[in-house]
């Protein structure tokens, strides 16, 4: 019997296509590798091989001392703290802005373009800082942690998100529910949950990371620094030979390092597990409007 | 039986009754205060226990209950900017840079004046009174200076001058500063001059051409002493310096970290800091493995014989708001901090036994605990607190004992040439109050773009005369004289 060539014949121009497309997108991957890579060697280097303007690719020493010391500096406490906040900050926002946005995507809901343009003005128009401090303190949160969740608990962005992904979901899916006798809190939690998994993994990361990476609403609003967050002490051990009056240790470039690696590495573990659902809950959110 | 249980019952609810009368008097004795100052200070870790540590020490020393607000070193400005105009006023705080934001705080009714408190404590009123001289507001004094009056001036590495045959005194004139530093410009891994990006530390070589770069009384007259033809001079200068290499050509993004981190290890020759930085750097360079000497250049003298350090005078000092209930033991409270040793020593250094303790060799050493967040043991408190600190109680660490003989020189040398310095006249002009800091900025980056090449200086000034009559800054001058 007679094989079947299933080889797709390489001309000569797409063998140098394939080659430069290699080699081009290597270039591209190395553009996010090497940073990061840097990031890492510098941060296990001792300090006399990161002194002066070096730019470390290849590895001349191992320590983990920087490593150590920020484990030292109550690096445990501030991560607990920054994971309790962002997970019952994340579950707190899902609570408000699912219901949210299910409530938003009905097409008869009166007044719903005029809740709609109320909440998109917050998107371009800032109250700023001051204001926003005095509403904070008139509800008597300054000094607590419910001040870094209850404040910040829904994000617009992601609001319409939702509501935009709830919207493609077909009428007739719920129209059946309704005829089966089901209330909306039955609908949003037996039809809409379940086939709207892909946006609500991605926009819990994006709650998870926006509740990590809270700085300056930490900072502004908790005066106990025995209730700071992670983000808030590791900038300050980044910054602290900054001060002018006390003299502070000096911080060398593996010291910041280790502790940027610190920082990122439970949104870095976290990420690979969802990052399928990110990219198409958003994409899936963004079709209607 | 019954009767007797009553009686006993009755003996234990009086006792009961009046221990908590006591308590609760004792409680009521001891007043609260709160504090906000940032993370940098308490005991110069960011350790929250050894923060607590420190708190409670004062509160046993002083007598006063505190509750203290500390936020981050970097967002300090803002969060004291946050509290103040949100109403939520700390009792006390610390005012950084308080040449220029003292007198705005007055201005705005945030603080209040405490000459009355001054008058009445011998330790606060023992100060040199040109101390208090220097930031007056309608002849009132509304602060209490955290350290005494500070300067800068140029560190140049002895390893750097020797290697590049560079020969200046400790009061060079501007040409020589100019033609020796040049020698190192051939050298492509050594930056000659390392500046912070701070345009306000401009003022140093200004001061060798006889500017004053803000509006200060010149003959008994507010007159404004940027726009002058010995300004474009001084900028020419500073443009020549860096045109030809000598300046840091990346200044302009320089934290003072990185600038004195550029020196310490040999990569800069010469940058600009605080007079009592000479033990600081000696410990650093050493760290580095580039141990040098460093050689203070206290001044340059112009074309005219003119010059002097950067002189910032007050730079840190303590307000009380107007908010305070208890002004009383707010001030206690500033009073015992600033002049009395023991306190100053423990929000300087810590606790001894928590940040720090004896070696082998009874040499106190920093705890590894205080050291992860940024602790160092670092003599530089003793040259710029009021207090005498005769009696430490520990012992310093041989290399920090070798540095200080030469530091105090220095420290008293410094003293020798003191450049000009004036307080912003804020509370004269209500349009000046509105645009001091703006024309601060205006200042700033009219220098900058001249220095960084932007602009010329013909350019740059006729933009900078364009904002100040859009400011009507002849009618602030008319306002400042009334």
């Amino acid at each position: 019997m007679k094989k079947i060539n299933n080889k797709i014949k390489n001309s000569f121009g797409r063998k140098v296509f394939v080659v430069f497309n290699g080699i081009l997108l290597f270039c591209i991957c190395l553009v996010f590798i090497v940073p990061l890579w840097n990031v890492l060697i510098t941060s296990v280097a001792k300090d006399q091989d990161v002194l002066g303007n070096v730019y470390l690719i290849v590895p001349k020493s191992f320590s983990l001392k920087q490593y150590s010391r920020i484990l030292q500096s109550g690096y445990f406490k501030s991560f607990v703290r920054s994971i309790i906040i962002a997970t019952i900050g994340t579950m707190f926002s899902m609570t408000i802005t699912l219901p949210a946005g299910y409530t938003l995507a009905q097409k008869n809901l009166v007044g719903r373009n005029l809740f709609m343009n109320l909440i998109i003005i917050t998107m371009i128009f800032d109250v700023g800082l001051v204001p926003f401090y005095v509403v904070v303190r008139m509800y008597g949160l300054i000094n607590t942690y419910f001040a870094l969740v209850i404040p910040v608990g829904l994000s617009t962005f992601n609001l319409i998100l939702i509501k935009n992904f709830i919207s493609s979901i077909p009428d007739s899916l719920i129209e059946s529910a309704r005829i089966d006798g089901a209330n909306e809190l039955i609908i949003l939690i037996k039809i809409i949950i379940p086939v709207s998994i892909p946006i609500i993994a991605a926009i819990t990361l994006f709650y998870f990371i926006q509740y990590w990476n809270r700085y300056i609403e930490v900072v502004m609003f908790i005066h106990d620094n025995t209730k700071t967050t992670l983000q808030v002490l590791l900038r300050t051990l980044m910054f602290e030979s900054e001060s002018a009056t006390t003299g502070a240790e000096s911080v060398y470039d593996n010291f910041k390092m280790a502790i940027m690696v610190m920082g990122m590495l439970p949104v870095l573990v976290l990420y690979p597990f969802i990052q399928r659902y990110f990219i198409s809950g958003i994409m899936l959110g963004s079709i209607k409007g | 039986m019954r009767k007797k249980i009553f009686v006993f019952l009755l003996v234990a609810f009086i006792l009961m009754f009046a221990l908590l009368i006591v308590t609760s008097a004792r409680k009521a004795k001891t007043p609260t205060i709160s504090v906000c100052v940032s993370d940098s200070w308490w005991g110069s870790s960011r350790d929250p226990d050894l923060q607590a540590a420190v708190i409670r020490e004062m509160e046993k020393k002083i007598g006063i209950k505190i509750k203290a607000i500390i936020p981050p070193n970097s967002q300090y400005k803002q969060k004291v900017g946050l509290l103040l105009n949100s109403g939520d006023k700390p009792d006390v705080f610390r005012a950084f840079q308080a040449m220029n934001f003292v007198p705005s705080y007055a201005a705005q009714g945030h603080i209040i004046p405490l000459d009355d408190y001054i008058k009445k404590s011998p330790l606060a009123s023992a100060v040199d009174p040109k101390v208090y001289d220097y930031i007056k507001i309608g002849g009132k004094t509304y602060f209490i200076p955290f350290n005494k009056p500070t300067t800068k001036f140029l560190w140049l590495r002895k390893d750097k001058a020797d290697k590049f045959g560079v020969k200046l005194s400790s009061t060079p004139t501007t040409e020589e500063f100019y033609r020796e530093m040049k020698k190192m410009t051939s050298d492509k891994n050594t930056i000659p001059f390392c500046f912070p990006k701070f345009i306000d530390n401009f003022q140093f070589f200004y001061n060798s051409f006889g500017v004053y770069a803000n509006i200060y009384p010149k003959a008994g007259k507010y007159v404004d002493g940027f726009n002058t033809p010995e300004a474009k001079e001084a900028l020419l200068y500073i443009k020549k310096l860096y045109d030809e290499g000598i300046w840091d050509k990346v200044f302009i993004t320089n934290e003072n970290n990185k600038m004195r981190e550029n020196l310490f290890k040999g990569i800069a020759a010469c940058d600009i800091d605080y007079y009592n930085r000479y033990s600081y750097y000696i410990d650093n360079s050493s760290k580095a493995n580039a141990e040098t000497d460093f050689l203070p250049l206290y001044k340059l003298v112009g074309p005219r014989g003119e010059g002097g350090n950067l002189n910032e005078a007050i730079q840190d000092a303590w307000v009380i708001t107007n908010t305070c209930k208890n002004p009383d033991a707010a001030f206690k409270f500033i009073e015992q901090e600033t002049f009395n040793p023991q306190i100053r020593q423990v929000t300087a250094i810590g606790v001894k036994g928590l940040h720090y303790a004896p070696d082998d060799k009874g040499y106190a050493q920093p705890r590894d605990v205080a050291k992860a967040t940024g602790y160092s043991m670092n003599p530089q408190f003793l040259f710029a607190s009021f207090p005498d600190f005769s009696d430490k109680g520990f012992k310093w660490d041989p290399k920090i004992l070798k540095s200080l003989p030469r530091q105090i020189q220095i420290a008293k040398e410094t003293l020798n040439h003191v450049g000009p310095c004036y307080a912003a006249p804020a509370g004269r002009s209500d349009k000046y109050d509105q645009v001091v800091l703006s024309l601060k900025q205006k200042r700033e980056e009219t220098a900058s773009k001249i220095v960084l090449g932007s602009a010329s200086v013909e350019q740059a000034f006729s933009d900078y005369a364009n904002y100040w009559k859009s400011i009507d800054g002849d009618k602030i001058l008319v306002e400042l004289n009334r």
